[in-house]
């Protein structure tokens, strides 16, 4: 099993204004990642890219978001083991 | 749409278009932008049209539009046919609420003063723990 592999990670609505083109990064994932401890990583490498990041407003948008990976939602402790992509869900705005 | 989810069986069918409106918190709004979760978004549609028709026995069919949507233009379109009224007026008011709270979509306001603003929602961490 790899140890340490690289996936990718989108960006959706209003995390958008971080990103010139396309709206993901790649994020290193050791075996035993969690959701929640990617999203924590998430936030220090958009800080790395983004100087204004984080905003009072961007740290609750990011804290408020879910993770999910390309076929479902996930819960903070699941294990990203199996995941082929990740995605950053900020609350939803449908209708 | 409404062809699709109408049966012999089915006493009322309703269609509900959701528009665009020109005007939120005191703004003038010329247009949405919609942004989408294509692959999860089509999953979340699939789950709540289940959900409702395994409960009101319902047949049901929804639409939501992605991309740049004018004032006055539909946004959302649910199509549900049911024996009765009251089961039809339940599951179409109850996918709205679904669309409002699950589904993986973003909306942006453009606003006449030159402004555009990604609104606030519901987080859907709470569906996930």
């Amino acid at each position: 099993m790899n140890e340490s592999r690289r996936i990718r990670v989108r960006f959706f609505g209003a995390f958008r204004k971080y990103f010139e083109g396309k709206a993901e990064l790649e994020l290193p994932v050791p075996q035993g990642l969690t959701a929640g401890a990617a999203r924590s990583q998430i936030g220090e490498i958009l800080k790395l890219s983004n100087p204004d990041f984080p905003s009072p407003e961007d740290q609750e948008l990011l804290e408020q978001s879910a993770v999910a990976d390309e076929s479902r939602v996930l819960s903070d402790g699941d294990v990203l083991d199996r995941a082929l992509e990740l995605s950053v869900l900020p609350p939803v705005c449908g209708g | 749409m409404a062809a699709r989810i109408s049966r012999p069986e089915s006493g009322a069918v309703l269609v509900f278009s959701g528009l665009v409106r020109n005007e939120h918190n005191q703004k003038t709004v010329l247009a949405v932008t919609y942004d989408a979760h294509v692959v999860l978004a089509q999953e979340v549609l699939k789950q709540i049209c289940t959900e409702i028709h395994s409960r009101t026995g319902a047949q049901i069919a929804i639409a939501h539009r992605t991309g740049p949507v004018a004032v006055g233009e539909a946004s959302v379109i649910i199509a549900v046919g049911a024996p009765h009224r009251a089961e039809a007026y339940e599951a179409s008011r109850t996918a709205l609420e679904e669309i409002k709270t699950r589904l993986p979509v973003w909306k942006k306001e453009h606003y006449e003063d030159g402004e555009s603003q990604w609104l606030p929602g519901h987080s859907l961490r709470t569906h996930a723990e």
